[in-house]
């Protein structure tokens, strides 16, 4: 196609059409719900594992800087109504002996002697248990890690594990067609144009299934660029969808179609409503990140959002998992840690409550320079909180049948501290009234 | 739902619910016949018409993004008719995700659902019963009379059949035992019955108390009042839009029973009459229905439609969000699908031969969007865009992109 004018259209559209190369390319590998987001920014990590998956450089050498004033510990959430939940969903499977070691643990030397780090390496908690090296921002930061978790079902499938989680079922037989997270929405749901929303999934997450609140799903953080997009075309486009938008004659549907595009709008440019150049902190340049500046973004105006999911995929580590499992927390540490200073520079830290959440853990046995699909696993907390270990440990020793960890801690009381963050009574939401785990939240 | 819609519209309405979309020409070609006269002719087309042949040949090379596309491409055919259109609609009711079987097991699937598409539902809830992806899908193929697994038991009858209420948990832990035996070979990829794995004593089953088999527990829920109410409900919402009124409920409930659960009468019941035509535009198009009615609107010349495109709108053939399938509501219209939608229209080029043969005039892209009665305030936006961009191409490309993001044509 040719134009013999509006030469910043063809720019524009040239671009976006590399843009949407990049997505495209990132998309046709997908193949799990998290997948399709795109790939540049690890492309541009000059940190990028080696061939043999090994991190390359000091794994924690910008975080350590960017977090040199830890912020002070936070000793009161902030007011009911502000609250919002971040969930990061680590998909495939996180390996919590590899998350939280229990470096002293004989039994754990003989079961996986080839994937234990050196200890100097680690970041100690206490004369039993340290952190993964790459986790040494988060920690500095300050963070609470919950051990134990997981489902007594102890199904060792992705699909059947992930809908547990997903829909909040306390059991195989507890089925569920709204999400966890979507529940949760129902329950805060004051008629804001958003209530959840996750960042990097797709257009339906399970999760966030809601009665009556909205909540969306975005495919990446760059959602709506062409809303944003400079030069006459552009410009007249978005200005004409806002025009048909402005009526209401057609009846309910049609303005449920209208309401979307302006509401749609109305998001890419918050959205993009911000420069990358003045963020109060820079951000690394993973997808993680990216979708952590949105959520930022998004917790600052007035969408009215109280839920953000984000995944983080990966943790399928049958192989090679030293390196990847490395690299992938060392992702989620310069993303948490560059978003919680984001959050403090606004004083929105003290209302932010983020947890991870993965389907089961790992085999605490290695299987050649990998693990299998586990049991119990572990969630790493960050807010106001009480900082340091919950929940009890799971026996290296007495293994479950599948010689994986027995759990400690039923999902199903993760999830009532979670609904309790916002004062939610835990059997609105989830079967069997399980209790919230004490001392958590303050 | 405009109150003068006109014979055009009607006749793009009868394309959109019973094919998938209103291709361009086809609605003008229909143009001098009755609009039921053509839902007749259509309902007759798909009743003969063969499913394809499909086998997974077709797809060792690309596998299963192979077997999504195709799925795709087929929904956008402009030969896509009533077959096609019930099979999707199948699907989503009686769904099963790839999250949970083998792509060699849905492509039987896909083929078993199209070969029943238009015919019986008890035979179709019989098939697929026994179905291999459906057997892994609701673990049948891990259930035995000794420890029967109930959540197949549970769903044919909550979702496929009945509706709840309609059923006791104890309906549910008895027909979990007389579903038993049936599982996927994994060496061979066949479903095989073992006897001794299946439950034979007799138990009590909605009244009746004898031996059971796989066969008599679905005829049993098939047999059941609710089962034609629960079903002629969930066609009438995808092919009708909206709820039906209780009263046209019964009505259509009694055409599906006295026909035996044949599917055919029941879509003449429902689509051959006033109430079908009064109901314009009075569902949402969901994601893959856009992604096929763009494809079919500028060609796929212009837009060749990737199986990425439909995770933008969270609707992947086979990826359904649960076992309740994909809402059929509202929510395709939020936020989140109306930028999923953008980003695909935006993904276009136009080929030189849709801008050959389309003239950038306000008529006749809309038209060949397949939209007759657009509201005023639609019109005025596509004459303002025509006036500020005269120059062909550019021109031709705003009014199309203006059209296909109009509240219109984001309906059904």
């Amino acid at each position: 196609m040719t134009f013999s004018e509006a030469d910043s259209y063809q720019d524009a559209k040239t671009t976006s059409r590399r843009r949407f190369l990049g997505l495209a390319a990132a998309g046709a590998t997908a193949t799990s719900l998290g997948a399709g987001a795109f790939l540049l920014g690890k492309d541009n990590d000059p940190r990028l594992p080696t061939v043999d998956g090994r991190v390359t450089s000091g794994s924690t050498g910008s975080v350590a800087q960017q977090s040199s004033n830890p912020p002070a510990a936070l000793t009161k959430a902030g007011p009911l109504a502000d609250r919002t939940l971040i969930i990061i969903e680590l998909e495939g499977g996180n390996d919590g002996l590899a998350t939280l070691i229990p470096y002293g643990s004989g039994a754990l030397r003989n079961l996986r002697p080839d994937l234990l780090h050196e200890e100097e390496e680690l970041v100690m908690l206490d004369d039993e248990m340290a952190l993964n090296p790459s986790l040494a921002g988060l920690n500095e930061q300050g963070i609470a890690v919950l051990e134990g978790i997981g489902s007594t079902d102890g199904i060792l499938s992705h699909f059947e594990m992930s809908q547990l989680w997903w829909e909040g079922a306390t059991s195989i037989d507890d089925r569920r067609h709204t999400g966890f997270l979507g529940r949760l929405c129902d329950q805060l749901d004051v008629g804001d144009p958003l209530t959840g929303l996750s960042i990097g999934g797709n257009g339906h997450v399970p999760q966030l299934i809601a009665e009556k609140a909205t909540t969306l799903g975005l495919a990446d953080a760059d959602a709506g660029w062409f809303f944003r997009e400079e030069g006459e075309f552009f410009e007249h486009f978005r200005k004409s969808l806002l025009s048909m938008s402005a009526t209401s004659t057609g009846g309910e549907l049609m303005n449920a179609a209208r309401h979307g595009s302006t509401q749609a709008i109305e998001f890419a440019d918050m959205l993009g409503g911000f420069d990358p150049e003045e963020r109060p902190v820079e951000y690394p340049g993973s997808d993680l990140a990216n979708s952590l500046a949105v959520a930022a973004n998004l917790m600052r105006s007035d969408s009215g959002v109280r839920i953000i999911h984000v995944p983080l995929g990966g943790f399928d580590t049958h192989d090679d998992q030293r390196g990847t499992h490395d690299y992938l927390l060392m992702e989620l540490d310069e993303a948490l840690v560059a978003f919680r200073n984001d959050l403090a520079s606004d004083g929105l830290d003290a209302s932010t409550l983020i947890a991870t959440t993965s389907e089961f853990g790992r085999r605490p046995k290695s299987s050649d320079s990998g693990t299998d699909h586990g049991n119990a696993s572990m969630a790493l907390l960050a807010g106001p909180i009480t900082l340091g270990r919950h929940g009890e440990s799971p026996s290296l020793t007495r293994l479950d049948e599948e010689d994986n960890l027995a759990p400690t801690t039923p999902m199903a009381e993760y999830y009532a501290t979670l609904a309790n963050w916002f004062e939610i009574d835990p059997s609105l939401v989830l079967s069997g009234k399980p209790k919230p785990i004490p001392g958590i939240l303050i | 739902m405009a109150q003068t819609t006109t014979n055009e519209e009607l006749h793009a309405h009868v394309l959109r619910r019973l094919t998938i979309t209103a291709h361009p020409g086809q609605t003008e070609k229909n143009a001098s016949l009755d609009p039921l006269d053509v839902a007749a002719e259509i309902i007759e087309e798909g009743y003969a018409s063969q499913p394809k042949s499909q086998s997974l040949i077709n797809y060792e090379e690309n596998g299963e993004e192979a077997f999504i596309k195709d799925w795709l491409l087929d929904l956008a055919s402009p030969e896509a008719g009533l077959r096609d259109r019930m099979a999707w609609f199948w699907h989503n009711h009686l769904t099963t995700s790839l999250n949970k079987t083998q792509l060699v097991h849905v492509v039987d699937q896909r083929r078993l659902i199209a070969e029943h598409a238009l015919g019986n539902f008890r035979e179709l809830l019989q098939a697929i019963t026994v179905d291999a992806a459906m057997l892994h899908y609701l673990d049948g193929s891990y259930s035995s009379g000794d420890e029967p697994n109930e959540n197949y038991a549970r769903e044919v009858m909550e979702l496929f059949a009945l509706g709840i209420g309609n059923y006791s948990e104890e309906d549910i832990r008895v027909a979990a035992r007389g579903l038993s035996g049936w599982y996927v070979d994994y060496e061979t990829d066949k479903v095989v019955f073992d006897a001794e794995d299946h439950f034979s004593r007799p138990l009590r089953f909605f009244g009746t108390r004898k031996r059971w088999t796989n066969e008599s527990i679905i005829d049993e829920i098939c047999d059941q009042p609710e089962c034609a109410r629960h079903v002629s409900r969930a066609i009438y919402r995808h092919i009708v839009g909206g709820e039906p009124e209780s009263q046209k409920l019964d009505e259509l409930a009694d055409v599906f029973r006295s026909n035996d659960l044949e599917i055919r009468p029941l879509l003449e019941a429902m689509v051959l009459g006033d109430d079908f035509l009064n109901h314009v535009r009075s569902r949402a198009r969901s994601g893959i229905e856009f992604i096929s009615a763009v494809t079919a609107t500028l060609g796929s010349d212009s837009l060749d439609p990737e199986p990425w495109s439909l995770w933008q709108l969270g609707q992947v053939p086979y990826y359904p969000p649960n076992v309740a399938g994909w809402p059929g509501d509202a929510r395709w219209l939020n936020a989140s699908q109306a930028l999923g939608r953008t980003g695909i229209l935006f993904e276009a080029e136009l080929s030189d031969r849709l801008i050959d043969r389309l003239e950038p005039t306000v008529d006749k892209v809309l038209n060949h969007c397949g939209l007759f009665d657009v509201s005023e305030d639609t019109r005025a936006v596509m004459d303002a865009a025509l006036k500020k961009f005269p120059a062909y191409d550019q021109g031709l490309e705003m009014l199309l992109n203006i059209a296909i993001s109009s509240p219109e044509y984001s309906l059904a």
